[in-house]
């Protein structure tokens, strides 16, 4: 009798415990539901979440990745300029590392506990967002400002038509050169990646490594990859194929080509030895160009502020960096750019959406800008900025005159598809794949994924 | 005489009488309900959860970043079955069960037997060989990121010195016996412990009543240490196994994020389709299939190894 | 020959064979020590030599206020987490190893099956329950998590020992009078000594490193634990690996003296508690 009661208390002890965590899960989950996404309309904020109440003490959550030293004073200042204009309202900001931010910001958005406003790289990843009903729609308010935006870093955010985020990173990704290298060897800047591979025949024979790469994370060996199919078939090329439009596939020979050549040129000892086991983020590669081991690096617009603070005399004397190559032949032609972004977009479960707003725009203004590019050295994508230095003045120029800018394609595409674009371009770089296998795999997949469009 | 102290010591006691509190349990259900309770409640809140909704959304279709749920039945099973890379995955994590056990356990008992010999300095030593376990597995990933680095690593240089080529020892097929050693090389100092404080337990009568009877050190060792130890070594493997089959953190953080085919292991997978690929369905599968695999070989382990003695 | 100098050669070849093994266990954390006094410039240029000159930059940027703060909430945490863990997993051990009562070896099995459990599974239950009862953010919310990770090992370890000690000693206790509580109390964990610490050690330290729970339930810089606290100096100085390498070492110079000077504990621990009597 004693034995039987014990294990129902037993039982119930444990059932209890499971029960508290189980109503606890469900009761936010509830709360968070919502499928359809609220806009903001032009004079009241009237969301799904709630009214705005002026003049009542309102608190906004920012999550953010401007976790450098340097950029996170820029963003203090701008957070503070917004609260000195809006008195009642109080700002809390978590900047974050890459990585730990986007477990963090998918967890919470999974218990809808998610920020107001969040970060993005637009494409794919922001997709996702937006078709959970997760992201407010604010493309009203964007078209009104979009006029201090370059148009390439606003298209970074545009999905069906709509701006879902305002951008405050924006700029290509190019090729970054050691000039004194180039001046000892009498190279010229290339303008066709023939010329290209010319030169870096040259640096081979001097025992110089032509390219430093560090593909450990999968990431920067994909901008070459990016770089080279872009040359080749022209940004049309990969957007029919994104869109399933006529017969364009993934398996279109510009992407063959393109890792036709990456191999040609790891076999060609263009490379790093087992430039697949280097790792950027801890120096492996970015060492290579400092120690003028290797002349080149392709790399995102964040290595221009990156090398200042790290090598500031190689900043000074060594950097150069020019726009990819044409290839001759291709579709593709020099005002179409890779590069990338961040954005920030504003979540739908928002209470304050107008104050919300509001902070955006502080968050991406001119005198924003002007901060950033003094301070950091970082390009916003933001127009009217008078850049002092000479190196981030010619990365504007390529913003500028950028007829399009494409997103790094694993931001771009659907975040299956972008992760096995990363792969494949891994294999490709470690010889492990061939460039129809890639390509087949990426259509294989596509097919999958893509099928709506 | 020596062999008598070895049998198991309660097996002895037969003609005591079984102690008066255990059979009467009727009187004490008060005090075991108080004694269970807290551990309980803790472990029905945070684990129960966790397990039950794993299994719930691995029958939906769920993108893991808002509330909106689809059933899906078996669908995330069957896909799982057919998908190569998970299998693969698996074959991984197999390769740390076996590599942990053949030399993580055998490497262990060496260095506790060795602390074990109280030489000067012991004090010293033990948290010396203690200090891999002491470092959190981010700064271990990136210290030894910078060691492997094929140009401006240690074992770079040092090999260039011998006048060897270096080797890339994180890509492609070196990279799995890479993040191997280094793994064993953190762990070995916590079995160490484990089974440090197993030696500790063995009463020093015995040996000295065995060289009494003119034993030697190897007899001592493989007829005394060894068998006293097996319960130790036991717990030991058996939280190896498991480990190793949960395990996660070294080879995303010494992959740069992006395990492939040659280090993906079953968490790095359910990392990647649930966190970064917004399948977070699929990714409960894959999380609720580890756990019912750990569950069985645990078990079967257990089984297997059980006291053969009855208890 | 003598039994004496045979000892000797013996002595002298495990001292050969232990100092190779703390190289090997202890080269790192002279790195750690090396680098953390080279700037950024010379280190990328000179890994592996001494600084030319100590350099103490990194130092003055880990050691601010809100490290020490950091330190602080890890020291919390994982100091009443652990007492937690001992305390509640030794109670339901001491009932799986010496009670008998019905469901015991189902609820023993249900338990150890939490050891099963992969890392990210419960992160988003955990996280919506936390967030619902508003405990994220705190470091309350952080212990909960941590106790329950870590009861399955904990009782796991704490069964197979408690079996492991005879029972004549309570059966002795109990002829002269001790009840349940008292033997648990009196014979049971003093003798613990070896397996209590080696839960202590185990789950210290893993509560100590933990990141993954801990980044997603806490926000604000007041309540970061050290691990976050050196994640987030990363992303900070990410180009300043010195700097960072000096964060890893003091982060973990509090563990390691703390487990230089417990060791003692452990060992007179294990000498009190003589078995055989």
């Amino acid at each position: 009798m004693n034995r039987q009661f014990l294990a129902c208390v037993l039982a119930a002890a444990m059932t209890a415990g499971a029960l508290a965590g189980c109503s606890g899960a469900s009761k936010s989950g509830a709360a968070a539901g919502g499928t359809a996404a609220s806009t903001v309309s032009a004079g009241g904020a009237e969301s799904q979440g709630g009214e705005a109440k002026t003049g009542e003490n309102i608190t906004l959550t920012l999550w953010h990745i401007e976790n450098d030293a340097k950029r996170q004073e820029v963003v203090k200042r701008c957070i503070e300029r917004f609260e000195a204009s809006h008195p009642n309202v109080k700002v809390e900001q978590v900047p974050m590392e890459n990585d730990p931010y986007k477990t963090k910001l998918t967890t919470a958005m999974a218990a809808g506990q998610e920020p107001d406003i969040f970060i993005s790289w637009g494409g794919g990843w922001l997709q996702s967002f937006v078709e959970e009903g997760k992201v407010l729609d604010i493309d009203q308010e964007v078209r009104k400002i979009s006029d201090i935006y370059h148009e390439s870093a606003l298209s970074l955010f545009e999905l069906d038509g709509k701006y879902w985020a305002v951008p405050f990173r924006a700029g290509a990704a190019p090729v970054y050169y050691n000039t004194e290298i180039y001046k000892e060897l009498g190279l010229k800047v290339p303008e066709t990646v023939e010329e290209l591979e010319a030169n870096c025949e040259v640096i081979k024979e001097h025992g110089i490594i032509p390219f430093a790469e560090g593909n450990s994370s999968q990431w920067p060996g994909a901008l070459t990859f990016i770089w080279l199919s872009l040359r080749e078939g022209g940004s049309q090329t990969f957007l029919d194929a994104y869109n399933r439009t006529g017969n364009a596939t993934f398996e279109d020979e510009s992407f063959i080509k393109a890792g036709q050549r990456i191999q040609d040129w790891v076999k060609k000892g263009y490379y790093p030895e087992g430039l697949n086991g280097i790792n950027y983020d801890t120096g492996g590669s970015r060492m290579l160009f400092y120690s003028g081991q290797a002349a080149h690096i392709v790399q995102t617009n964040s290595f221009v502020s990156n090398c200042k603070s790290e090598k500031p005399d190689f900043y000074e004397k060594n950097l150069g960096l020019f726009n990819y190559p044409v290839i001759e032949g291709g579709k593709g032609k020099a005002d179409e750019i890779l590069g990338g972004g961040n954005g920030y977009s504003i979540s739908a479960s928002c209470k304050n959406p107008k104050e919300a707003m509001e902070l955006v725009k502080v968050l991406t203004d001119q005198e924003y800008a002007q901060d950033m590019s003094d301070t950091a050295g970082i390009l916003t994508g933001i127009k009217g900025v008078e850049i002092k230095d000479s190196k981030l003045k010619q990365m504007e120029e390529l913003l500028v005159h950028a007829s399009y800018m494409q997103n790094f394609y694993d931001q771009f595409l659907p975040t299956e598809l972008g992760n096995l674009h990363k792969q494949t371009t891994y294999d490709l770089f470690g010889l492990t794949t061939t460039p129809e296998q890639a390509a087949a795999d990426m259509e294989a997949m596509a097919q999958k994924d893509l099928v709506k469009k | 005489m020596a062999e008598r102290m070895l049998q198991r010591p309660h097996s002895g006691s037969s003609s005591v009488k079984r102690s008066d509190y255990m059979s009467k349990q009727n009187k004490h259900t008060g005090i075991i309900t108080l004694f269970v309770l807290p551990a309980l409640l803790f472990y029905g809140t945070f684990n129960v959860v966790g397990i039950v909704r794993t299994f719930i959304y691995s029958f939906m279709d769920w993108k893991g970043i808002s509330a909106n749920r689809t059933f899906a039945g078996f669908g995330n099973y069957i896909e799982l079955f057919g998908d190569s890379l998970f299998w693969n995955a698996m074959m991984n994590n197999v390769i740390l069960v076996i590599v942990s056990v053949a030399i993580q356990l055998p490497g262990a008992l060496l260095l506790a037997l060795l602390i074990n010999q109280e030489l000067k300095g012991t004090r010293f030593f033990r948290t010396v060989f203690f200090m891999p376990m002491l470092l959190s597995t981010v700064a271990t990933g990136i210290m030894w990121i910078l060691f492997y680095d094929p140009y401006f690593g240690l074992i770079a240089s040092l090999m260039q010195k011998l006048g060897l080529k270096s080797i890339a020892f994180l890509e492609g097929r070196s990279s799995m016996p890479s993040i191997l050693f280094v793994i064993c090389w953190q762990f070995i100092p916590f079995y160490m412990i484990i089974l440090k404080a197993g030696l500790t337990n063995i009463p020093t009568d015995i040996y000295e009543a065995a060289r009494i009877d003119g034993a030697n050190g190897k007899q001592c060792f493989w007829k005394i240490t060894l068998p006293l130890l097996v319960p130790t070594l036991r717990s030991a493997a058996v939280l190896q196994l498991v480990g190793s089959l949960k395990y996660f953190d070294l080879f995303y953080v010494m992959m740069g994020g992006a395990p492939n085919k040659a280090t993906e292991l079953m968490a790095t997978y359910m990392y990647k389709k649930g966190f970064t690929e917004f399948r977070m369905g699929y990714a409960s599968a894959i999380a609720a299939s580890m756990f019912i695999l750990c569950f069985a070989i645990a078990c079967m382990f257990l089984y297997i190894t059980r006291d053969k003695e009855a208890a | 020959m003598g039994v004496l100098l045979k000892r000797k050669i013996k002595n002298t070849i495990l001292y050969a064979i232990s100092i190779v093994i703390a190289l090997i266990t202890g080269f790192p954390f002279v790195f750690l020590v090396i680098n953390s006094f080279k700037g950024m410039g010379e280190y990328l240029t000179n890994i592996w030599r001494l600084p030319s000159e100590p350099f103490f930059g990194n130092y003055q940027l880990v050691l601010k206020p809100d490290f020490l703060r950091y330190f602080l909430n890890s020291v919390i945490v994982s100091g009443t987490s652990v007492f937690i863990i001992v305390v509640v997993s030794s109670m339901i051990s001491f009932t799986f190893a010496r009670l008998k009562y019905r469901g015991r070896n189902l609820l023993y099995f249900a338990i150890i099956a939490g050891m099963m459990i992969p890392v990210h599974t419960t992160l988003i239950p955990t996280f919506t329950l936390l967030s619902s009862i508003g405990l994220t953010d705190t470091l309350t919310g952080l212990v909960g998590p941590y106790v329950s990770y870590n009861i399955p090992i904990a009782v796991f370890i704490l069964t197979q020992f408690f079996r492991e000690i005879p029972k004549e000693l309570e059966e002795a206790a109990i002829i002269d009078g001790c009840g349940i509580v008292g033997t648990f109390k009196n014979i049971i964990l003093p003798l613990s000594g070896p397996a209590i610490s080696t839960i202590v050690v185990y789950t210290f330290l893993n509560i100590w490193n933990e990141f993954i729970n801990a980044n997603v339930l806490i926000n604000s810089t007041g309540k970061k634990t050290l691990p976050l606290g050196i994640r987030e100096f990363y992303g900070m100085q990410s180009v300043n690996i010195p700097a960072v390498l000096t964060a890893i070492l003091i982060g973990s110079l509090p563990v390691i003296l703390l487990y230089f000077f417990a060791q003692e504990k452990v060992v007179n621990g294990l000498t009190q508690g003589a078995v055989k009597g």
